[in-house]
């Protein structure tokens, strides 16, 4: 049963709006206190959330506050029911990124179909997923780095999941610290069921899920006519999908390519780099993706004798989408386990990575753009 | 049926001030808010559940009260959208011909567009002059910002307090819906 969770100091509204969504169907917890409110979002895990805005102690601006900053439930839908009803007031709610906003007075009708637009809304997020690769063919461009970054700026954004799609054992976990005990893989082989994913997933404290990669490289050649019914179950149930994909396009990578919305190609400011980059461009063209659908990014872009910017230009025939200095800090990261974006949130990668979330938060309110 | 968000005898009320947006309960006994505004042996009205805004960021609450006093010389104006039967003494139909007519004023802050009605001829005169009453309804308004055009209150009723009037035109007669 879905179950919603309201907040307002006002009694006797709460009595009302209980009686008006349980005769719809819904459970409904409620509370007259915005610190409780929190608290009871965090134990509770509402699938809704209604708060009302003009609450003493704790106002709904700062309990909206607490749930999109708390990772564990930042992705929870909150639909703001308030006397305070100008458009100052809605701008300033769908700003601090309510997902509705309701005025108070209401009646049944408008509180039960709002609710239920705002839990279509997300189901429909969910299964319309957009799906986002990042790819180096050349090792040690920070590829998994830029894949983890993004996917954790997309969190709050709504449900996202990060693929490790390596075939010759994921680092996604080590960036994670998180210890996989399955794997895609594994999942493929179970008869890759919609009831059996959860099974395959990780949770990150973030919110973010992973799917891990096989620990042991790839010894057999994995089907990928399975990616395809994997996207569309992750899809399903996410609102983003990014994978780091694998470091070939044989067996599963073009496959990937394929069925992405935006594929980022990252590359380093040095020569090997750079061939590989034009040649993986030809031969995804040469393979039917549209040029639109393909982004280079250029990441570790520092020191001397790198390439300069024009030169990688003319080879490209483009310029790249996003250049990201190098950052220090990342060897730190990725030895504790704790990616820079939470760390070091106004650094220069986890900037890349909020421009990278960015592009695919556009594609959403751009269905068929990305 | 009462619907959530209404409590019976109270009414939702935004009072802005030069300075500030107050928004709050006014709890009516009986009155309607054009009378309590405009009642000139008391120069302050009691509110409840008081949210106080500056108006440089009109949405966030900088503090709340369980009650407070304003003053009613310090209101510039009073936006009314839900419940005005309870803000406005409802006018006899029979009572003279009613007109509205368009409506453009300016007080500190706030450039305000609406209607005002008028039994028989428009008399701006009577209406800012010699009229006892010092809270002027406009109806279906809306009020920008002056610094912040891009933010704006809409109104299904305003009282505009004349003594806070800047400018005051009136355009021509309006079909009322």
């Amino acid at each position: 049963m879905t179950r919603i969770l309201v907040i307002d100091d006002d009694l006797e509204l709460l009595q009302m709006v209980r009686r008006m969504l349980e005769r719809a169907g819904f459970e409904v917890v409620t509370t007259a206190d915005g610190v409780d409110g929190i608290e009871k979002a965090r134990q509770l895990r509402p699938d809704l959330v209604i708060l009302d805005l003009m609450m003493p102690e704790v106002d709904g601006f700062q309990v909206l506050q607490a749930i999109r900053n708390d990772p564990l439930i930042s992705d929870m839908p909150v639909l703001v029911l308030t006397a305070r009803a100008q458009p100052v007031d809605r701008e300033a709610a769908l700003a601090a990124r309510a997902d509705d906003y309701l005025a108070k007075p209401v009646s049944y009708k408008e509180l039960v179909d709002r609710v239920q637009e705002v839990l279509s809304r997300r189901r429909r997020m969910g299964g319309q997923g957009l799906v986002a690769l990042f790819l180096g063919l050349r090792g040690g461009t920070g590829t998994t780095t830029l894949a983890v970054n993004t996917a954790l700026a997309l969190v709050r954004n709504g449900p996202t999941v990060l693929w490790d799609a390596s075939v010759s054992s994921g680092h996604v976990g080590l960036h994670l610290r998180l210890a996989p005990r399955a794997s895609w893989l594994d999942w493929w082989h179970d008869g890759l069921s919609k009831g059996s994913l959860e099974a395959y997933l990780m949770s990150h404290p973030s919110g973010l899920q992973l799917l891990p990669a096989p620990l042991m490289p790839v010894a057999e050649l994995p089907d990928d006519s399975m990616v395809a019914q994997t996207l569309d179950l992750l899809r399903e149930r996410f609102a983003f999908v990014v994978i780091d994909g694998p470091s070939t396009l044989m067996p599963i990578g073009l496959a990937l390519c394929q069925h992405a919305h935006s594929l980022f190609l990252v590359m380093n400011l040095e020569v090997g780099s750079l061939q590989t980059t034009v040649m993986t461009m030809r031969a995804l063209q040469a393979a039917g993706i549209p040029a639109e659908r393909i982004h280079v990014v250029v990441n570790h872009s520092w020191g001397s004798g790198t390439l300069n910017p024009q030169s990688v230009e003319r080879a490209l025939g483009r310029a790249p989408m996003l250049t990201v200095p190098f950052d220090p800090n990342q060897a730190a990261a990725l030895a504790q386990g704790t990616p820079l974006i939470l760390s070091h949130p106004n650094g220069p990668l986890a900037a890349a990575a909020q421009r990278l979330a960015g592009h695919m938060r556009s594609a959403v309110r751009a269905p068929g753009s990305a | 049926m009462t619907q959530p968000g209404i409590r019976t005898g109270t009414l939702a009320v935004d009072f802005m001030t030069t300075t500030h947006r107050i928004s709050a309960h006014m709890v009516l006994r009986g009155r309607v808010l054009a009378d309590v505004l405009n009642d000139v042996r008391t120069s302050f009205i009691p509110v409840e559940a008081v949210f106080l805004s500056r108006l440089e960021d009109p949405a966030r609450i900088l503090k709340s009260f369980g009650a407070a006093i304003l003053s009613k010389s310090h209101i510039t104006m009073a936006i009314v959208n839900v419940g005005i039967e309870l803000a406005l003494r409802a006018v006899s139909p029979a009572y003279g011909s009613r007109k509205a007519y368009g409506v453009f004023a300016t007080i500190p802050g706030f450039e305000i567009e609406g209607t005002i009605e008028f039994i028989g001829r428009p008399d701006l005169h009577a209406l800012l002059v010699t009229n006892v009453e010092r809270f002027i309804p406009v109806m279906h308004a809306r009020a920008v910002m002056s610094e912040r055009p891009e933010m704006s209150f809409t109104g299904e009723l305003i009282f505009l307090n004349r003594d806070f009037v800047g400018l005051f035109s009136l355009g021509g007669e309006v079909a009322q819906g």
